[in-house]
């Protein structure tokens, strides 16, 4: 096609600077064999100009196109900048298009100083049509280009992604979540016949395989469209007239085709190649690339190929360390999406952006199943919330939904949309209004329309609430929290509960936080986080390096995020998960991958090890188990795979080991297998207790739990005093084996520290003994015997708390230095010690607790410090409740509790000395004490 | 002249430290400077009348803080930096005829105070990499003085034996998702053949391709990094295990056995090795029985392919058997 249109061609190629006017240089371009001239490279910037007419008088800068002014320099700027392209066509004639693939965020484009057309969605292509305004020699394109600022109320009226979301928790600068602008993709002027393909629809069904082609007449004649598809071997079309200025559908239908299909593991591509011609010559042409393949609800269960589909997903929010809101390289896509597929992910969720295309052809390509979010998003102007046509803000939302998915609907890869995310997340009332439902059933009905082949979720929600779900197809639910075994117990609650829906669920958020490796940067870009933690980090007492701590917090990530998504393999009817996310988005700290694309290697194990396509899963009550006890679980088998036959699992721990034989296991299900009962490893430590199944003796899947195993609790023969009745700490105490009388450390027990018992405190520290507190609230800080602030911990989102040892070791069933993952568990620490005695710490602490921003907080919440002649232990942990039920980390905890406030161990004591030329000289010796 | 060369060939730092020429060498007791000062008019290295444990700087450095620059200007082929790093000794006790097997468990489990002290003290400065503790033991691997002491050494950069391993246990890690030395941990419990000791946290066994006759290995059961990250009660097991191991060493051929301890724990910046790192003491005499020793030759130093003639199962056999 589009020979006839190249008479004019000089045959030089490519750009020519020639100065056509005294402000800008024109490029002379020529179209290539498909009549395409490229607008991309260097344009003129006008950051400070607020008229078309400006651009006379204010002095230009270079500026890249395509790309987002952020990641050009231009951090500080927001709303309104003007660009200039100066060209020189050779020849005018014909009919064009000028495309632009997205400007962020209002685009409003002037050719020749004639407005030509304007576009309100950041992410969107929009298509305007010069034709007659071009002209040969010399033209100017002008784009006026807005970015609202996070608190300009037409913020609120766009449908927009992460631009401004959640500022009010991690303010941007320096988070990622700021608004952007600029024309961040391609800009092409295009040569064509008068009748053009404007969209082409391939439905992707080999049982039923069509062609939808909406044509449109640009020219002021009716014209005569031959319209031809071919694909899979099979050509059709068919012939209509359009009327000028008009548009007109033609339906190729190919009926059932055996063409190979596109699958995960097979994602075979075909291509339909359309043309239309008119007056005997080809008007326009398009190839479209796609896949083969159904997708389909059954019930809760979503059907991909006909086979049972359960989602193992990762979010990808489409942030780089250099383009900022854009997306890397071919390469680079290329190597993300790998990286995800090698972790076991079959989908991604491509969150509340419309992806560079590239992406989506990297994932049609690779195989990578795509759960595609249209960007509409808080904040947003709840009260205008409206149907397409109600409101500017419902319209816009129609039109974004429309546009998006006419733009990738063709993509095998993609299986889902979701329509709006978290909408009245921070104003859960919204979701009652009728301008909601009315919004809401307007964008799902937008999307069916536009492609009525795929599922749609309304809005990608926090609970599944199907009460205010509409007209959507998927449920879901957003579930975050950090690793606590009262957490785990919530979702477990949670999935068991949403088992009478009748629509699938989706866990489509849920993940913890790790931190990224900080290397020390000469030039440390805006949104680096070394600063803030290393600095966070240095007033903690962490008593190691700051790798060590990332690397730890790592682990806990890992675990936390395995251990979640454990609890959702394990129910059938949960339709798989999505993890949040697959690389950080400073400062959001949770990804797989730091933004540079580095992996969490902990992190990334575990999520691996998760996503085995069969996974054995023991339902552990605690990682913390007593040396040579019975560990006694339920075990289950999530199979996302064909039936398996003569299976054998093995459960070992240390030397012990558990084995059942199972005749077969369901394909495409999770279900509860038996009982695993083992002995525990006599060793104190860390041990691995590890699941391998098999089948037909040959190793299918494993799965390992790092449990931390304690020496049986003890306190025996250890005497305290308590100072009222307390019968509840007697009860756990005397469990223990401790002597309650008039001897030994005074143990005050758990809100029990009330003026009589801090009476006694005082008296018992005045005469140079040790007081144990045991947890108290925040309103019993009064009565401590010195004063000391309590803080109370909540886990909102924002980022992790983290509870780490120091180097002191007084409590011997938890490691020195290590951020605690699974040792603290199942004891809450519901508020911290945040200074004592006018200091940060206690002289000794023990367990540190520390969050990072936002709303960073630092306290002990075991540690000691000397009163006067006597010495004061505290523990915030909730150890009562668990230690009368059992639980082996309380006893232990509470058993070297009470070791180290009354039995002596030896500490090391240094007395340093310099040598006569300068060099250190030091003797050591061990001095034996209580509770230091 | 105090510096640091690359060899270019192998790609491995070589240190220079030709002042070291003129230490003190077996001086008669009466001048030992690890001694404690008894006469304040002569001083020795230790300016106390008695200690328990004592760490003092190398009095001839090879490696220093603030090191001088190099003689020689390097050149892409060669290079050459300054020789910063640390050197300390740590005398085990102010007896100067006392050896670490005799001085008793509470001394024993002291130095494993100082030693975790000195590694976490160490692992802090910047310009260190790789704190090594170690111990030469006898005249046949080189002591220059007899009263009972070891080293430590601060590395700028991870030497090439731990380099080694490390780069080997992250291939383990990748493949098996498992430490490697966990894993050899539980196969040598579970085998029994090459144990020589063991307790409740660790083991001391000779590894499965030993590359000396007696060569003993002690592992921590559980993945500890480096010392510090010991609970007391595993310090206490490691201080009882290394006394086992060292009277069942002077018991195996009648007399103080020379060897070199080495102990292998997290590099510094310890986070990103973690995952990798399992605190171990390789011990290395170089007796193949009492009247003869293993003398590194042609295929050990020429090669780095070692020859041996005693089966580890029996090595440790023996040394089961012996103390
Ligand atoms: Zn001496
Ligand atoms: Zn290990």
């Amino acid at each position: 096609m589009g020979k006839e249109w190249r008479a004019t061609a000089s045959g030089e190629g490519g750009v020519t600077g020639q100065a056509s006017q005294d402000h800008a240089v024109a490029d002379r371009l020529v179209p290539d064999e498909h009549g395409r001239v490229r607008l991309d490279g260097a344009w003129e910037f006008f950051p400070t100009a607020r008229s078309l007419a400006d651009l006379e008088v204010c002095p230009p800068e270079p500026i890249w196109v395509p790309g987002l002014w952020e990641a050009q320099g231009r951090i500080e700027l927001d709303g309104e900048a003007w660009y200039r392209r100066c060209f020189s066509l050779d020849d005018a004639g014909g009919w064009w298009s000028l495309c632009f693939a997205a400007v962020m965020d209002l685009a409003e484009v002037w050719l020749n100083g004639r407005p030509i057309g304007a576009h309100d969605n950041a992410f969107t292509p929009f298509t305007l049509n010069p034709t007659g305004v071009l002209r040969a020699g010399p033209n100017e394109l002008v784009v006026r280009v807005v970015d609202p600022a996070v608190d300009d109320p037409e913020h609120l009226r766009l449908a927009h992604g992460k631009q401004g979301w959640a500022n009010h928790v991690f303010p941007s600068r320096p988070s990622l979540y700021m608004t952007y602008g600029g024309i961040w993709q391609s800009v092409t002027l295009r040569r064509h016949g008068p009748v053009i393909l404007d969209k082409v629809f391939v439905n992707a069904d080999p049982d039923d395989l069509r062609i939808d082609i909406t044509l449109a007449n640009r020219s002021d004649a009716p014209r005569r469209a031959e319209v031809a598809a071919r694909a899979v071997g099979r050509l059709g079309g068919s012939s209509l007239v359009i009327e000028p200025g008009d548009g007109a559908v033609a339906v190729v239908a190919f009926g059932e085709t055996r063409a190979l299909r596109w699958s995960p593991a097979e994602p075979q591509l075909h291509t339909a190649v359309v043309d239309v011609v008119v007056d005997g010559q080809a008007s326009d042409a398009r190839a479209v690339r796609f896949g083969l393949r159904t997708v389909s609800v059954d019930g809760t269960r979503l059907v991909l190929n006909g086979e049972p589909y359960r989602m193992k997903s990762v979010l990808v929010q489409g942030f780089t360390a250099d383009r900022l809101y854009a997306e890397g390289t071919r390469a680079e896509i290329e190597a993300e999406v790998g990286a995800a597929r090698a972790m076991g992910f079959n989908t991604l969720r491509l969150h509340i952006k419309a992806f560079d295309p590239t992406y989506l052809d990297v994932c049609d390509e690779l195989g990578m199943l795509l759960h595609c979010d249209i960007p509409i998003a808080e904040p947003i102007a709840h009260e205008e919330l409206g149907a397409d046509g109600d409101s500017l803000v419902g319209t816009r939302a129609v039109q974004a939904v429309r546009d998006q998915i006419e733009r990738d609907r063709n993509h095998p890869s993609v299986i889902l949309w979701s329509v709006m995310n978290e909408l009245g997340l921070y104003r859960p009332e919204v979701r009652s209004w009728a301008g909601y439902e009315r919004f809401a059933r307007a964008l799902v009905a937008a999307a069916r329309e536009c492609d009525p082949t795929r599922p749609v979720i309304e809005n990608d929600w926090v609970e599944p609430d199907p009460e205010h779900v509409f007209a959507g197809d998927v449920l879901t639910a957003h579930w975050y929290g950090r690793l606590h075994a009262d957490y785990l117990d919530k979702i477990e609650r949670s999935s068991a509960y949403w088992r009478r829906l009748d629509r699938p669920l989706l866990v489509t958020e849920f993940g913890d936080w790790g931190l990224p490796g900080m290397p020390e940067l000469s030039d440390p870009p805006f949104w680096d986080t070394r600063a803030i933690y290393a600095s966070g980090l240095a007033a903690t007492r962490w008593p190691a390096s700051i790798a060590r701590f990332i690397s730890e917090t790592q682990r806990y990530q890992g675990l936390s995020d395995r251990l979640q998504a454990e609890v959702f393999r394990r129910h059938d009817h949960i339709g798989g998960y999505c993890l949040t996310e697959l690389t950080d988005v400073p400062h959001e700290l949770n990804g797989l991958l730091d933004l540079h694309r580095k992996p969490k290697p902990m992190a990334v194990a575990e999520m691996a090890r998760v996503n085995q396509v069969v996974l054995p899963i023991l339902q552990l009550d605690s990682l913390v188990v007593v040396a040579g006890s019975m560990v006694r679980a339920p075990l289950y088998v999530a199979n996302d795979g064909e039936a398996l036959s003569d299976v054998e699992i093995e459960a070992r721990f240390g030397e012990s080991a558990h084995a059942m034989h199972l005749s077969g296991i369901e394909g495409y299900r999770a279900a509860p297998v038996g009982h695993v009962a083992l002995p525990a490893p006599g060793v104190p430590g860390s041990h691995d207790l590890v699941v391998r199944l098999r089948s037909g003796g040959r190793l299918v899947a494993e799965n390992r739990y790092p449990v931390h195993v304690v020496p049986a609790p003890s306190a025996e023969g250890i005497g305290v005093c308590l100072p009222g009745p307390s019968p509840a700490t007697r009860v756990v105490l005397e469990a223990l084996g401790v002597v309650i009388g008039d001897q030994g450390p005074m143990v005050v027990g758990e809100e029990e520290l009330g003026p009589e018992a801090a009476r006694q405190v005082r008296s018992c520290l005045g005469e140079g003994g040790t007081v144990v507190v045991l947890a108290q609230d925040v309103a019993r800080s009064q009565h401590y015997p010195i004063p000391l602030t309590l803080q109370p911990v909540e886990t909102v989102w924002g980022s992790s708390v983290f509870h780490f040892t120091t180097d002191s070791g007084a409590i011997a069933s938890l490691s020195r230095r290590n951020v605690l993952v699974a040792e603290d568990s199942t004891v809450q620490a519901r508020s911290v010690v945040l200074d004592i005695d006018g200091a940060p710490f206690p002289d000794t602490p023990v367990v540190i607790a520390y969050k990072p921003v936002p709303g960073a907080l630092t306290g002990t919440v075991v540690g000691s410090h000397q009163v006067g002649a006597g010495r004061l232990v505290f523990c915030q942990y909730r150890l009562c409740g668990p230690a009368a039920k059992g639980d082996a980390a309380a006893l232990a905890l509470l058993a070297d509790l009470l070791g180290w406030a009354s039995v002596p161990r030896a500490l090391l004591e240094v007395e340093e000395d310099g040598l006569a030329d300068g060099r250190r000289v030091a003797r050591y010796s061990h001095h034996w004490a209580v509770a230091r | 002249m105090s510096e640091r060369r690359r060899d270019p060939l192998s790609g491995e730092w070589v240190t220079f430290a030709t002042h070291r020429q003129d230490r003190t060498f077996l001086p008669p007791s009466e001048q030992c400077p690890l001694c404690p000062t008894t006469d304040p008019t002569a001083p020795t290295e230790v300016p106390w009348p008695s200690f328990d444990v004592a760490v003092f700087d190398n009095r001839f450095p090879s490696m220093v803080a603030h090191p001088p620059p190099p003689d020689v200007a390097g050149s892409g082929l060669h290079q050459v930096l300054p020789a910063v790093g640390a050197t300390e000794v740590v005398v085990y006790s102010d007896d100067h005829q006392a050896s670490l097997a005799l001085l008793g468990r509470a001394r024993i489990r002291l130095l494993v105070d100082v030693w975790a002290e000195r590694y976490a003290a160490l692992g802090r400065r910047r310009d260190i990499a790789y704190v090594f503790v170690f111990e030469n033991r006898g005249e046949v691997v080189g002591v220059t003085l007899h009263h009972p002491h070891g080293q430590i050494y601060g590395y700028p950069e991870i030497p090439p034996v731990p380099a080694r391993q490390l780069a080997v246990a992250g291939r383990h890690l990748a493949e098996h998702g498992t430490c490697v030395v966990c894993d050899v941990v539980a196969q040598e419990r579970s085998d029994g053949l090459r144990l020589v000791a063991g307790n409740d946290a660790f083991i001391a066994f000779v590894p499965f391709a030993a590359r000396f006759p007696y060569e003993v290995h002690v592992v921590a059961h559980r993945h500890a990094p480096s010392l510090l990250d010991l609970s007391d009660p595993d310090r206490d097991a490691l201080a009882a295990i290394l006394e086992d191991l060292l009277q069942r060493y002077d018991a195996l051929f009648g007399f103080p056995l020379p060897y070199v301890m080495a102990m292998h724990q997290a590099p510094a910046a310890d986070g990103e090795w973690q995952a990798v790192s399992h605190l171990r003491l390789e011990f290395t005499p170089l007796h193949r029985a009492a009247d003869r020793l293993k003398y590194l030759a042609g295929s050990e130093l020429g090669a780095g392919a070692f020859l041996s003639d005693v089966a580890p199962e029996r090595a440790a056999a023996t040394l089961r058997a012996a103390g």
